[in-house]
């Protein structure tokens, strides 16, 4: 991934017209019944009694929408709407039932609170797991982990367990691990919510400069303001359909005076 | 996804790297705290052999008298240990392993994978209570002793099979995790690990003597006990035979355990 990034520019100039992601008629379909059994008895009885019963549940249909290169793309959206779910299918998480979702450059997934870190070892043990995760050499982490730490701020717990920290501390070494690099799509899901106004601050500040530098931004919220001041476009799901794709301002306008 | 971007060389070192990580994750955890740490690793295998041998010599009486019986505990037992840790840590594996698969991007077979070559790391530190016991009681390893490292390669490929069979299934039905515990503990009391094969003969239990022929784990420990002592039993198949039995498991049950696995893993993220 790291090696990949020196030709981050070469990319956008040569095929700037090549979209980041094509979403193109993507279907998620749970399978509510199939959830819930958990028990190798329980799917005997139901499997007995006939009740194996495919209650499906459409988290997403059949939405199709491309994000370019340089763009601030919102993702807006009532509660259980199928925001979340858009994310993952983007992120290699998910499978789509129907349809494709294509990216095409590096993703860096801004992981939720202490996803992915453990608890019990300290800060700079969980920057090299975490770091590895997300798919880091360990040159890459070693030249790099005094920015790491600058970022965060947290110079001086450095050697601290991790279940010591606050969720404010914790969430500031999760951005400043997954912001070190400049990758070509940043997905980032409400984390800008956490950390004091000091740290949110300096997050957008760090976002806005990646902006700068071409990459493409990702961003789901619920803070309509956030999405009005950061994103060029927009897109908003209700009730897992596409509702509304375009302009930033514009999807706003219609989502706000939706929910009102 | 279609990602569409060919595994490079580099993305393989980092997922090499990542398995390091998480192996040495797994030693820091382990013994953070205990004043003698590491040390364990080692000690276990030796106190199980001690109650083991006092047990089993001495108040059974069995007529073994090839070499000490100690060191037929130890050999069988240590060698065993690598496919019952390895598999019972790999099968929470993927589960434990929720919050990340559903954020990131990973592949997920690198989590059962990890529990693996823990328990051969592990396997490791144990040899060095294998070295005090044989010390103990004088005897020097046979020349055999050099296919060792190719019978340890041939049950960590086994192990791993399993080790994704059993961690893709309790995914989907989390009754294999009480299950497998109970499953790997009979296989131990199945395996001649504190008993002699030729005991059960001599008693006359024939059925169970045959059934033990189909099992895998039985020409693993043999095997292991033939190349380090240098001495074959009555009932041992010889080194060669069992080198050949050991690669048919091995390749058979790693490929049964990889395709479940790949198949399987799209699923894992509904329920998990």
């Amino acid at each position: 991934m790291s090696d990949k990034l020196s030709n981050t520019y070469d990319i956008s100039d040569s095929s700037s017209a090549e979209p980041i992601v094509a979403v193109q008629d993507v279907s998620v379909i749970f399978n509510i019944a199939n959830e819930k059994i958990q028990s190798l008895k329980e799917y005997f009885i139901k499997l007995m009694r006939r009740e194996l019963m495919f209650r499906e549940f459409v988290a997403v249909d059949d939405v199709t929408f491309t994000v370019n290169r340089g763009d601030v793309f919102g993702l807006v959206g009532t509660n259980g709407s199928g925001k979340s779910t858009m994310l993952k299918v983007i992120a290699g998480v998910l499978e789509p039932s129907k349809g494709t979702c294509t990216v095409n450059g590096s993703i860096s997934p801004l992981i939720e609170l202490g996803a992915g870190f453990d608890m019990e070892l300290t800060a700079r043990e969980n920057i090299y797991l975490n770091g590895a995760l997300l798919g880091f050499s360990k040159k890459f982490l070693d030249d790099h982990i005094n920015e790491i730490i600058d970022f965060a701020e947290l110079q001086s717990f450095m050697e601290m367990p991790l279940k010591n920290y606050s969720s404010g501390m914790v969430a500031r070494i999760a951005f400043a691990i997954a912001t070190v690099t400049e990758p070509d799509l940043l997905i980032v899901d409400e984390v800008l919510s956490v950390g004091d106004f000091l740290f949110q601050q300096k997050c957008e500040d760090r976002i806005n400069q990646m902006i700068k530098n071409g990459t493409t931004v990702l961003i789901v919220s619920h803070s309509i303001d956030q999405v009005r001041r950061l994103c060029n476009r927009a897109l908003w799901i209700e009730k897992s359909h596409l509702k509304m794709l375009g302009d930033a301002q514009e999807v706003c306008d219609a989502y706000s005076s939706y929910q009102q | 996804m279609n990602t569409n971007i060919p595994k490079t060389n580099q993305q393989q070192k980092n997922s090499i790297y990542l398995l390091y990580n998480l192996v040495s994750k797994e030693f820091k955890l382990r013994y953070r705290r205990s004043v003698l740490g590491v040390v364990w690793s080692m000690l276990n295998p030796l106190l199980m052999m001690i109650v083991m041998a006092l047990i089993f010599s001495n108040i059974f009486r069995f007529t073994f008298d090839m070499y000490p019986f100690a060191v037929y505990l130890i050999l069988g037992q240590t060698f065993f240990t690598i496919f019952q840790d390895g598999t019972n840590g790999a099968m929470r594996s993927i589960i434990d392993a929720a919050p990340l698969i559903k954020k990131v991007h990973v592949e997920k077979i690198i989590f059962p994978t990890e529990k693996v070559i823990f328990a051969v790391v592990n396997f490791f530190f144990s040899l060095i209570a294998v070295c005090l016991v044989l010390l103990f009681f004088g005897m020097i390893p046979s020349w055999k002793i050099v296919f060792v490292p190719v019978l340890l390669l041939l049950l960590t490929v086994f192990t791993l099979g399993v080790a994704y069979l059993v961690s893709a299934l309790t995914v989907f039905f989390r009754d294999i995790e009480h299950l497998w515990t109970v499953l790997t503990t009979v296989w131990f009391y199945f395996t001649p690990i504190f008993w002699p094969l030729d005991a059960l003969r001599n008693n006359g239990i024939e059925w169970v003597y045959t059934l033990i022929q189909f099992n895998p784990m039985y020409y693993f420990v043999s095997g292991f006990r033939q190349m380090v002592t240098g001495v074959a039993l009555p009932t041992d198949i010889g080194i060669s035979l069992t080198l050949v039995y050991c690669s048919v498991f091995a390749i058979v049950t790693f490929a049964v355990g990889l395709f479940t696995f790949k198949k399987l893993e799209r699923k894992f993220i509904l329920y998990v």
